[in-house]
């Protein structure tokens, strides 16, 4: 008996069978109520669930996301422990941009040991030796290889070395007074680079610049000490060239020694884009070391740093002198523009001429005020103040230079979202560029992020799949820019993916290209991916183009990342073919935020830039800034973030990628909803932002004596503050722990602190020995932890403890609505209509108002409402607002629910206070004939009586007409 | 929630936890329904359910997903042996052996969602009264009506979380079934004038 020709009968009598209670169950499960007249008694028992108390399910959901956003909290301060690791790599050495998932992050990380062993003695005081030969700047080796100490060895997983972090940033000012000579500067920023800052290492003082494009950076250093010498500085004899700058003589060197995944040695490669030159000059010792060989920067050869060096200390040109145009050069200039047709906000610089402008075009001219200051932060902030967030713009700059200047205007353009374009030199001396806002991002691909609109772009003709044994890799997505390539793959097991474990032999090789002429191109180091249970997706990076003449090549994959060798199959290649990006291509379109888009809370901004919309999701990118003194600069970090759609469903979050925390750039996050929300407004909600500040300058002195024992405690009594939050260490306990399969066991100490700061960790470190992990402990109520371990077992008391980095919670409210562009013309519900009715405890119901017309309610479409309340007198009872959209006399659409989504229960309500409750109904795709209405009253949650509105005639609700 | 969708939130949860949340709606019905029904006190079914989520999110790595059923059958398993401890730790007794002695648990609350209080207050009854005949049925027959008609699963499931051959799952099921229908008859004739009724003009 089965199917829809079920016999009606008695549902106390006759037989019971499988099939009957099949049914039930599964018309339960499925629709809410299983039809007694077809299943019988088995219908009955199904039916007979157990009432769920709602606040009890929404307390436990709460709880469960609040347990579950800690947990990834703590994920997150893991992972951000190993990027700061590889942002200190970075800063000292590489500047390249990456993003760092997980696992694949592991690898990474095993990828940069020999750059993080650099930073290491680069930075620390027991890796300098300040012994300089007058005219052999760098210390000669007759090998090209030495093996590593057993303390080099690092593996991948629980000890990581433990560089010291950079000093933060400061202004060459500020630099020469705390090292206290005066510093050398470039005339001009490099072109291809941008000014980050100075650092100071004791008397070092480093200034760095970054590639515009990423992946690269000079780094000057000077010092009247010396160079930091150890083994890892050294450079074999052939490798040196003697160099003259200026009048002084010098040395170049390229290559470094790196350590190759599974070597026990370090091994000279020249080959590697790191170039050094140094000289000294009146006792200043210099060092410019330029890293990376990205296109932007590839003129930086022997030859041209050679030329750098000669000018270095050289006084900087005035760029912001008049335009010097003549009356003929303006007419010239606005008969230019006015052949414009399209409508277009024109910003100059030097502003002296905009008023003639202005009077001679049919644009609208603004001033840029830059200013003396041509840092990029200064232009940035010149043309966010003046440039709207849509539509065309026109930037005339006169009688600046135009490679140095033009490219700090496109790369804070770039920034924003624009596109600047090269134009021709109309007026006399002036550089000419076109910005178009809007076309620079075509749209979204997840697993890769934006995609630019570029016209020579092309893509995969289609995705590849290949699969061997249990695994499969599919090709889904290729890039083919003019200046670079991006690959997205993907690979998944049917089974379990071979994920190694520490002391594995795993696989580190990166995919890279084949093109039909046999040429390869190598991928960068550091790729953006994610790992899941049953595999892994990866985007690989090729600062190199792919011929436009070329339309096929192979991905060749030696092995599959973070795998043990020989237990997959290896060196898949897979034939790609690319075609021109066709102008329907399948992206996510991508919104910018509207100009104001931020919330601002404790002094911390959220700013969201863009919003993209796949077909299942948002994609939200927002950045963090603190405006704040007292000179320690935070990186910060998204703590508690959900989103709530327009029904006040609350969305969960998780990470998409972004661009972590760096030197003079606004952190970026991107995260992506869970699922699609509701049609109507999202709105972003942060509720704590984590704050890092790394330090150099704090430290304590702890004696634990001449025989310190595991698990001995010393009582401690040391009060040390941070830029402004402070905190006492209590006690030392010696700890014995694993340290990985290399090293074996190591021992150290934890220290026990606490603070009346919320979360505070403290991450604490030993500069004078070897380390073998720093690891903070997570705050449990006041108290926390931190925990230091060494490589060479404890060392003798007294040991100096340096505090290297102290993060805190911020708490607080950043809320930003957003509305898809769709909606936007309709994002707020209509005029509410005064309503003015008070129900039996006190609460009046001001006003009310949709955003579809009543009379003609749209079926399958979302009906927004919103609701204003307000009490005179405190309320005490639990009150539920219930919503009913009546048509034709029937019931068609309901809402319950305590205002704001539960946000705003009434006993909370100020006296006076006005709360507004903005829903969405989704009405369903059919609706009755008949006239509608909504029925808005309040009901106890626990009685689930009615109030009465009063004056009503006991109607038991509030009537809103069309 | 189709099996793979489920098993992409497994996934998914397990490098972010947040995505339990998912699974959380999905499975909160039957699992409530399954404790409430296998728990007298609402504070104390309400406990154990928090528990099971609790417990399954920190625990989801060490699941293994086998079939379109195994996630089911594990929450379930944690629940079930939840009960047990329950049980165990309080030394309470599971059976109440004349259900018309037992008065409604006046502290269960009242649905706040109900549009119409008088819904409420049937599913209340309905509830209730089951709740009191099911407490009837032997320990075994007891837990297997409940996974199979409120925890949703099916015998092969019930059979490896109870440790029983599923022919006997079958067993426990039909004749739970048929001894639950014979009380019901009877008590519905005894209360044929009582606030029963409603019920009955609702369901028919």
């Amino acid at each position: 008996m089965s199917g829809n020709g079920r016999k009606r009968r008695n549902r106390y009598s006759g037989t019971l069978d499988d099939d009957d209670i099949e049914g039930a169950v599964a018309e339960k499960l499925q629709h809410g109520r299983a039809e007694e007249t077809r299943f019988g008694f088995a219908a009955t028992v199904a039916n007979a669930t157990p009432p769920v108390d709602e606040t009890f399910r929404r307390t436990l959901r709460a709880t469960i996301e609040a347990e579950a956003a800690q947990t990834m909290k703590q994920k997150e301060k893991e992972k951000a422990k190993e990027k700061e690791l590889m942002q200190t790599t970075q800063d000292q050495e590489q500047k390249m941009t990456m993003r760092s998932p997980h696992r694949i992050l592991r690898l990474a990380f095993a990828l940069s040991v020999t750059t993080a062993l650099l930073a290491f003695v680069f930075t620390t005081p027991w890796g300098r030796t300040l012994a300089q030969s007058a005219l052999r700047f760098f210390v000669r080796t007759e090998n090209v290889t030495f093996p590593l100490q057993p303390s080099q060895m690092v593996t991948q997983g629980a000890s990581a070395p433990t560089a010291q972090p950079p000093a933060p940033l400061v202004s060459i000012a500020e630099a020469e007074q705390q090292a206290g000579f005066d510093v050398a500067e470039l005339p001009f920023v490099p072109e291809g680079f941008e000014y980050l800052g100075a650092r100071v290492y004791d008397s070092t003082v480093s200034i760095e610049y970054k590639a515009q494009d990423g992946g690269g950076s000079l780094i000057i250093r000077q010092s009247p000490d010396g160079f930091v010498q150890s083994e890892w500085d050294q450079v074999p004899e052939q490798a040196i060239v003697p160099v003259k700058i200026g009048e002084l003589d010098g040395e170049f060197a390229q290559g470094t020694f790196v350590v190759y995944p599974g070597d026990r040695n370090a091994t000279w490669n020249p080959d590697v884009p790191i170039l050094r030159m140094r000289w000294e000059e009146d006792g200043i010792w210099f060092q410019m070391t330029k890293t990376g060989d990205v296109e932007s920067i590839t003129y930086l050869d022997q030859a041209h740093l050679t030329e750098l060096a000669a000018g270095l200390g050289e006084r900087a040109p005035v760029a912001n002198a008049g335009s010097g145009l003549a009356l003929e050069d303006v007419d010239a200039l606005a008969r230019r523009l006015n052949e414009e047709p399209a409508p277009r906000t024109v910003a100059v610089f030097p502003a002296d001429y905009a008023p003639e402008l202005a009077e001679r075009i049919q644009h609208q001219v603004v001033p840029l005020a830059i200013g003396d200051n041509l840092s990029p932060a200064a232009i940035q902030a010149a043309l966010g103040a003046v440039l709207p967030r849509s539509g065309l713009v026109d930037v005339i700059l006169v009688n600046q230079d135009r490679g140095e200047m033009a490219k700090r205007v496109r790369a804070s353009l770039e920034k924003q979202l624009y596109r600047l374009y090269s134009g021709p030199n109309d007026a006399g001396a002036e550089t000419f560029g076109t910005l178009e806002r809007k076309q620079y991002v075509a749209g979204y691909v997840a697993g890769i992020g934006l995609v630019e609109n570029d016209p020579t772009l092309r893509v995969l003709e289609e995705p590849v799949t290949l699969t061997q044994g249990d695994l499969t890799v599919e090709v889904d997505h290729a890039l083919l820019y003019s200046d670079r390539t991006v690959i997205h793959y993907r690979v998944e097991s049917a089974s379990t993916y071979p994920f190694a474990e520490p002391g594995d032999d795993i696989c580190l090789e990166y995919a890279h290209l084949r093109l039909p002429d046999g040429s390869t191109l190598q991928p960068q180091p550091m790729g953006d991916g994610k790992a899941f249970e049953a595999g892994y997706e990866f985007a690989t990076s090729f600062t190199d183009p792919i011929p436009a003449d070329v339309t096929q090549a192979t991905l060749i994959i030696p092995c599959l990342l973070d795998s043990v060798r020989g237990t997959a199959p290896e060196n898949w290649e897979m034939a790609l073919r690319f075609i021109p990006a066709p102008p329907d291509m399948d992206l996510a379109p991508v919104y910018d935020a509207a100009e104001g888009q931020t919330a601002t809370d404790q002094g911390v901004t959220v700013d969201l830039a863009y919003v993209a919309a796949e077909e299942d999701g948002y994609v939200l990118n927002f950045g963090l800034t603190w405006d704040r003194d007292g000179g320690h600069e935070p990186e910060l970090y998204p703590g508690s973030l959900h989103v709530t759609d327009a029904t006040g469903q609350k969305i969960t979050l998780s990470s998409a990628g972004g661009r972590p925390p760096m030197a003079n750039q606004a952190p970026e996050f991107t995260f992506r909803t869970s699922e699609m929300p509701a049609p109507g407004p999202l709105t972003l909600k942060l509720e704590a932002i984590r704050a890092s500040f790394p330090m150099r300058d704090v430290s304590f002195t702890f004696d634990p004596g001449s025989d310190p024992q595991p698990g001995q405690v010393w009582a401690l009594d040391e009060h040390l503050s941070v830029a402004g939050y402070e905190w006492d260490i209590t006690s030392a306990r010696m700890v014995v722990q694993d340290g990985g399969p290399t090293i074996g066991e190591v021992a150290g100490f934890e220290f026990t602190m606490q603070s009346a700061d919320p979360g505070m960790m403290v991450e604490l470190l030993d500069t004078a020995h070897p380390m073998a992990a720093c690891a903070p402990g997570f705050p449990q109520g006041a108290v926390f932890s931190s925990t230091l371990t060494y490589q060479s077992g404890i060392p003798a008391g007294p040991i100096t403890i340096a505090v290297s980095r102290v993060s805190v919670l911020i708490p607080g409210d950043w809320q930003i609505r957003w509305v898809p562009p769709a909606e936007q013309a309709s994002d707020e519900p209509t005029l509410l209509q005064p309503i003015g009715v008070t129900f039996e405890n006190g609460i009046e119901l001001v006003a009310a108002g949709v955003i579809q017309a009543l009379d003609a309610p749209q079926p399958g479409q979302p009906l927004q409402v919103a609701l204003e309340w307000r009490a005179e007198n405190p309320v005490d009872d639990p009150v539920t607002v219930f919503t009913h959209l009546m048509c034709g006399g029937q019931l068609v659409a309901q809402r319950d629910a305590v205002p704001g989504n539960g946000e705003f229960p009434a006993p909370n309500w100020q006296p006076g206070e006005l709360i507004r409750d903005q829903f969405a109904f989704q009405l369903p795709a059919e609706l009755p004939a008949g006239e509608c209405q909504l029925q808005v009253g309040l009901y106890n949650a626990t009685s689930q009586r009615r109030y009465q509105p009063l004056g009503l005639d006991g109607a038991g609700h509030v009537i809103i007409e069309p | 929630m189709k099996p793979a969708e489920e098993r992409a939130y497994i996934q998914q949860a397990r490098a972010d936890p947040r995505a339990f949340v998912h699974l959380y709606d999905h499975y909160f019905p039957r699992i409530h329904a399954y404790v409430r029904y296998r728990v007298r006190s609402g504070q104390d079914a309400e406990d154990i359910v928090a528990e099971v989520f609790l417990k399954a999110m920190r625990r989801l790595r060490g699941f293994k997903w086998r079939h379109e059923h195994s996630f089911a059958t594990w929450i379930f398993r944690i629940a079930h042996n939840l009960i047990i401890d329950y049980y165990r730790r309080s030394e309470r007794i599971e059976v109440t052996l004349d259900p018309r002695e037992r008065a409604p648990e006046s502290a269960t609350p009242l649905p706040s969602r109900a549009a119409r209080p008088e819904e409420a207050l049937i599913q209340q009854q309905t509830f209730q009264q089951m709740q009191t005949l099911i407490e009837t049925l032997s320990p075994r027959r007891r837990e297997v009506i409940t996974l199979r008609f409120f925890g949703g699963l099916r015998n092969k499931e019930i059979a490896g979380i109870l440790n029983l051959d599923e022919r006997t799952v079958a067993s426990h099921l039909s004749r739970g079934l048929q001894d639950l229908r014979d009380r019901y008859t009877a008590l519905t004739d005894l209360t044929a004038q009582t606030s029963w009724q409603v019920l009955e003009e609702v369901h028919v």
